[in-house]
């Protein structure tokens, strides 16, 4: 008895570590952010190659340093940041007076469970005094440096 | 394996208390159990956090009015987002999104999921751009570590808890509604309060010096800058009610803290003349 639990746990740890080396990575990563870019190179400011939005599902073929190696449903291969994504479920609650059919992706993704824009909007109703700092936060949200610009910053400051 | 605890723990709760359609009692009993549950794991998703972050935001924003100054913004905008590419949470669910508010104080203030403000009064303290970069670094080390979202209280998380528990939400509706609404408001009065008034623990602004110590590095500022804002602030005298150090541990241990960790850390970087430049005329 004591013979055969010592071999079932080997087994079990032998099995165990040879998953692991199997997979250093996932298979696949759902993206967490409103709206990414999948980039050319393993590099924040590199060339976007193709777009990807909240809840879209991300193939992985390697894992370099903090960058996944990514292909989308369209074909289209490049790098994203492992804090954009998540290997774990997400769970994306659909508007219920939208057919799934005429769901877009912004709706998707602005109809995740618990606080949403719809609690946002509820929240705003009963405090109608914030509604313009809300627009000042829109106004904030809506500023981008654009990546050029960026690159042109860091070069010009000796940064990284 | 969590979600299924919690469903698990209403499906025991709900026949009991369904009968009497006591929605209260369910609610109170679901939340009982799940609140501890989620608070522990801070389990807000990437879109909750965005969604409490601009609540916050726009709470900091009926206090410290926005700077019309698009010369101003811009380049702190630029100095932040070199920062948030050189920090171990690059990607929030609507980015990272930084703002000059008018005010005389020397404070800045980092609200859930990416929005960051940086005051006048902040601004002019800085002696340079690598000054400016180290307070940055500091607030983006908050948001990356989620360190607002220990405000949230039992209230706050009541919502959270029962918009994962779907067989309550189905049959419930809009009750269930009602109390998420309920519990949003008091996470953005919990957080808030943490990020404008009462601060961080000592153990998560100590978090924050470290973690920002190596952004700042990482991108290619000099570290000890920050130290020497410490100091210039601890020699002006300027911690203040309204500082940026009111909330913090005292400036002087902090500045020890610091320095011992940039030895210990071996960081190090030069504050480049051409940076202090441009700083002096985007910051005149």
């Amino acid at each position: 008895m004591k013979q055969f639990i010592i071999a079932a746990v080997v087994l079990f740890v032998a099995v165990g570590a040879f998953a692991k080396s199997k997979a250093p990575f996932p298979a696949e990563v759902t993206v967490t952010s409103k709206e990414i870019t999948i980039k050319k190179d393993k590099d924040h400011l590199s060339k976007a190659v193709a777009k990807a939005l909240y809840g879209d599902k991300l193939k992985v073929t390697t894992k370099q340093d903090d960058w996944y190696l990514v292909t989308t449903d369209g074909g289209n291969t490049g790098w994203v940041h492992i804090s954009s994504v998540t290997t774990k479920k997400i769970n994306i609650k659909k508007d219920a007076t939208v057919s799934e059919k005429t769901v877009t992706h912004e709706e998707v993704a602005l109809a995740g469970k618990g606080f949403n824009k719809q609690v946002e909007q509820s929240y705003v109703s009963a405090n109608p005094s914030i509604a313009e700092a809300y627009k000042q936060v829109d106004k904030m949200e809506s500023f981008r440096v654009p990546l050029a610009e960026l690159s042109a910053f860091i070069k010009q400051g000796q940064l990284k | 394996m969590k979600r299924f605890l919690l469903i698990m723990a209403v499906a025991v709760l709900v026949p009991v208390s369904a009968n009497a359609l006591d929605l209260s009692n369910v609610i109170n009993s679901a939340v009982n159990f799940t609140a501890g549950a989620v608070k522990a794991s801070k389990n807000l998703t990437p879109v909750q956090e965005y969604y409490l972050g601009r609540a916050v935001a726009a709470q900091a924003l009926q206090e410290y009015p926005l700077s019309s100054d698009v010369a101003l913004n811009t380049y702190v905008n630029k100095i932040g987002q070199t920062i948030v590419q050189a920090s171990d949470r690059p990607e929030t669910f609507g980015g990272y999104h930084f703002a000059v508010v008018n005010s005389p104080d020397i404070n800045a203030f980092a609200c859930p999921g990416g929005f960051i403000f940086v005051t006048t009064g902040a601004i002019k303290a800085a002696q340079n751009e690598d000054q400016l970069a180290g307070v940055i670094a500091h607030e983006v080390a908050h948001v990356a570590n989620k360190h607002a979202l220990k405000a949230m209280k039992k209230a706050a998380w009541t919502g959270v808890a029962l918009s994962t528990v779907e067989d309550v939400a189905s049959t419930y509706g809009s009750d269930v509604v009602q109390q998420i609404n309920a519990s949003f408001g008091s996470a953005v009065l919990d957080v808030t309060d943490m990020v404008l008034k009462s601060g961080f623990s000592r153990g998560d602004e100590k978090q924050a010096d470290e973690k920002g110590l190596e952004y700042m590095t990482h991108a290619g500022y000099n570290p000890q800058a920050l130290v020497d804002f410490f100091n210039t602030m601890l020699n002006q005298g300027a911690a203040g009610s309204k500082s940026l150090f009111a909330t913090h541990a005292a400036t002087d241990t902090r500045i020890r803290v610091a320095e011992a960790y940039i030895k210990n850390k071996g960081l190090s970087g030069d504050t480049a003349a051409v940076r202090t430049q441009r700083f002096k005329v985007a910051a005149k």
